[in-house]
């Protein structure tokens, strides 16, 4: 049986968060979740999730300062989604800047979000199993 | 003897006073501690609630497990506060979600009964998330409700509620509204002018709308009308909007340079001299393309009096 597929959640909305992890647990991944920036880049360093899915504004560190570390810092290149309520083209400019996978604005679909994390998940994989020899 | 008789009813009021303010401070304690248990209380149970409601609404938005409806229709009818945290959860997950989803959330509100309450909760609370619910579900969309929310609403909440009133094509709210269109940004009355453009059912454009038009913002605004529309019938027009205004000079020309007209040579000379360089400099390029040479020369000498006339007011640091 396949490991589930770790995803760090964090959004400051307890509401909304808590609805998105069950949702995603639902559909087998293994959800842990942050309330702040700082939690946030704990999680990423101690729990090594295997992608990231954070809201922009946040208190203590925003979601661009997590993908700034998630991108650059730990080196292990983890894939990004940004959620923002606020789809500022100076924000989604410096998300793209900074290297982010995917950036969805709220309000979205959780259906959509699904799709979006199952492409990128199918993307690492082949980028991992590298090209197949037919 | 008489001066230990005052010194005495001194001492007796004094003691009334140290005794009232020893009163009043202990009043003032007790006051405090029971107002921060009773938050405290108050936010545990909104929390408690929250918890035990979430998992409910959850099971029915995503796995569509209606059969818990009914746990929500007793809860909302047993207390306000379980009637308030369930309106809290939906609020929130309305403003985040589209999709079906939202078709879910709406009919949450409408089977538990949450749906009358709404415009009354936003204007207690002040909760950007009931507002944004408001108009995300096409609630209070009366004319009343309209202006009673924008009296109330602030900062972002405003300009949302502005951007939605307008892109509604009302004439009552627009008349209601205009002088406040100068607090949204020129980038916003673009997206009211492309709104308008799909909705509108009224005409901004009769001969009485430059005289109602009460501030430089609102008349920009339909200058800008005029100009994104290709509302050439309403040129006529024009002449009511000039003001001192460099912008109004900038956005009429702008019009003219669009939709040349022989029509415009009149307002264009009457214009003359503008404020801004730039302004005289587009004046003179329009005319020259209509042919009026004569016109040019004459007004050359218009600017030419003007400016010496503004150096005489203004002279230069001379000794």
């Amino acid at each position: 049986m396949n490991k589930p597929y770790k995803i760090l959640l964090a959004d400051d909305d307890i509401v909304f968060r808590d609805a998105m992890e069950f949702r995603l647990k639902k559909d087998g991944f293994d959800v842990i979740c942050a309330t702040n920036g700082n939690q946030g880049i704990e999680l990423l360093i101690a729990e090594k999730p295997e992608l990231v899915v954070t809201d922009v504004l946040m208190p203590f560190m925003n979601g661009l300062e997590i993908l700034k570390i998630a991108k650059t810092e730990l080196g292990n290149n983890t894939p990004v989604i940004i959620l923002s309520a606020i789809g500022l083209d100076a924000t989604m400019a410096e998300a793209f800047r900074l290297g982010v996978d995917d950036f969805v604005t709220k309000p979205f679909s959780p259906n959509e979000l699904l799709l979006r994390i199952n492409k990128i998940i199918k993307q690492r994989l082949q980028v991992s199993q590298g090209p197949q020899i037919k | 003897m008489e001066k230990l008789l005052l010194s005495d009813a001194d001492l007796v009021n004094g003691l009334f006073l140290t005794i009232f303010n020893v009163l009043l401070i202990v009043c003032g304690v007790l006051f405090l501690a029971i107002f921060r248990r009773s938050r405290r209380r108050n936010a545990i149970t909104k929390d408690h609630h929250q918890r035990r409601f979430l998992p409910i609404v959850t099971d029915i938005i995503f796995l569509e497990n209606y059969k818990r409806v009914a746990e929500l229709k007793v809860a909302v009818s047993r207390s306000k506060a379980c009637a308030d945290s369930i309106a809290f959860i939906l609020s929130s997950l309305s403003v985040n979600f589209s999709g079906e989803e939202t078709d879910r959330l709406k009919f949450l509100f409408k089977e538990s009964g949450l749906e009358d309450d709404r415009f009354e909760r936003f204007m207690q609370t002040g909760d950007m998330r009931y507002f944004k619910q408001l108009l995300q579900f096409g609630a209070a969309d009366d004319f009343d409700s309209m202006i009673r929310l924008l009296s109330v609403s602030k900062g972002q909440s405003r300009r949302e509620l502005l951007l939605y009133i307008l892109g509604k094509g009302d004439i009552k709210l627009f008349w209601a509204i205009n002088d406040q269109l100068g607090t949204l940004s020129e980038w916003d009355q673009l997206l009211v002018i492309e709104k308008l453009n799909k909705t509108s059912k009224f005409n901004l454009f009769d001969e009485q709308f430059p005289i109602h038009l009460k501030d430089e913002a609102c008349k920009l605004f339909v200058l800008r009308l005029i100009r994104r529309f290709n509302l050439v019938q309403h040129h006529s027009l024009l002449l009511f909007f000039l003001s001192d205004s460099v912008k109004i000079e900038s956005e009429v020309i702008s019009i003219a340079e669009q939709f040349p007209s022989e029509a415009n040579v009149f307002m264009l000379k009457s214009m003359f001299p503008c404020k801004d360089p730039l302004n005289n400099i587009r004046i003179r390029k329009l005319l020259k393309s209509y042919g009026e040479g004569k016109d040019i020369r004459e007004l050359d000498g218009k600017l030419c009096e003007w400016q010496t006339m503004q150096f005489n007011f203004y002279p230069p640091f001379m000794n």
